[in-house]
């Protein structure tokens, strides 16, 4: 390989984990989210430890983000953009159901519950 | 509210709407014939931004002056649901925002050659642009609501 394609596969890689990343923090979100509503004890935890329970959220998503980018940047595949557009469509789709699920939960808690 | 309370209200709509014309700006510049790949570079690095500062006066002021000041007034309005569906969604689905944002600026500016070359790549990237746009309005328009139901409950 050569030092040219070493620098093309480092980029589609580092691009791909960065998709990756936000692709846990797309299910991470919603999951918090409900978590800390539901379980008292998780939401005093992040009220405890990082101020205010939405800034507990925010962090751990950073925290997460990263951690899942390094992973993917170091765990041994080949890249590449087919990948990457694959993981565009997975990542947007992950959004908006996230986005349904906390509307949807909040909605149930304020009118049905 | 004192003025920075209301400074940071006011950066935290200014910087989001910026980002929201950004990518909306952005997505314009991938749709089009002859790409200008640095203008998509600057967009995509001024939405980041923008959704960043956003996040971080909207915070401050989120944590700092709505839970105590604002939150109880909506409650005990007419329109609770104010801050029970609008606010309580707004404030999360916004974590999305700058993760997205960060996204199409790390693509658009890692890879340039395939933004120019790959026409699935940039469909790719303007449906997100896309996604990130509506996300955008729909925080906004929450906004409006939750600001409308504070001032409506107000005797």
């Amino acid at each position: 390989m050569t030092l040219q394609d070493e620098t093309g596969n480092n980029k589609l890689k580092f691009a791909q984990s960065v998709i990756l990343g936000s692709i846990v923090v797309a299910l991470l979100i919603p999951a918090l989210t409900i978590l800390a509503e539901l379980m008292a004890p998780f939401k005093d935890w992040l009220k405890n430890n990082f101020n205010h329970h939405w800034i507990g959220k925010g962090v751990i998503s950073v925290i997460v983000f990263v951690g899942i980018y390094a992973l993917g940047f170091v765990v041994p595949y080949k890249p590449s953009l087919e990948r990457i557009n694959r993981s565009i469509f997975i990542l947007i789709t992950l959004v908006l159901i996230g986005v349904l699920v906390i509307f949807g939960f909040f909605s149930y808690e304020a009118f049905l519950k | 509210m004192n003025s920075l309370f209301l400074n940071a209200l006011v950066w935290h709509i200014l910087l989001g709407i910026a980002a929201i014309v950004a990518f909306a700006g952005l997505q314009l510049l991938l749709r089009g014939k002859e790409l200008n790949i640095r203008m998509i570079k600057i967009f995509s690095l001024l939405g980041f931004l923008g959704f960043l500062g956003s996040w971080i006066f909207g915070g401050y002021y989120y944590v700092a002056y709505y839970g105590k000041a604002v939150k109880s007034q909506i409650l005990k309005s007419a329109d609770p649901w104010a801050h029970n569906i609008l606010m309580e969604s707004k404030e999360h689905v916004f974590l999305f925002l700058p993760f997205l944002a960060f996204v199409v600026f790390i693509l658009v500016n890692l890879l340039p050659k395939d933004v120019i070359e790959n026409e699935q790549f940039r469909k790719s990237l303007s449906l997100l642009c896309f996604v990130i746009v509506a996300l955008g309005i729909i925080i906004t328009l929450s906004g409006i609501g939750i600001s409308g139901s504070v001032v409506a409950g107000k005797p």
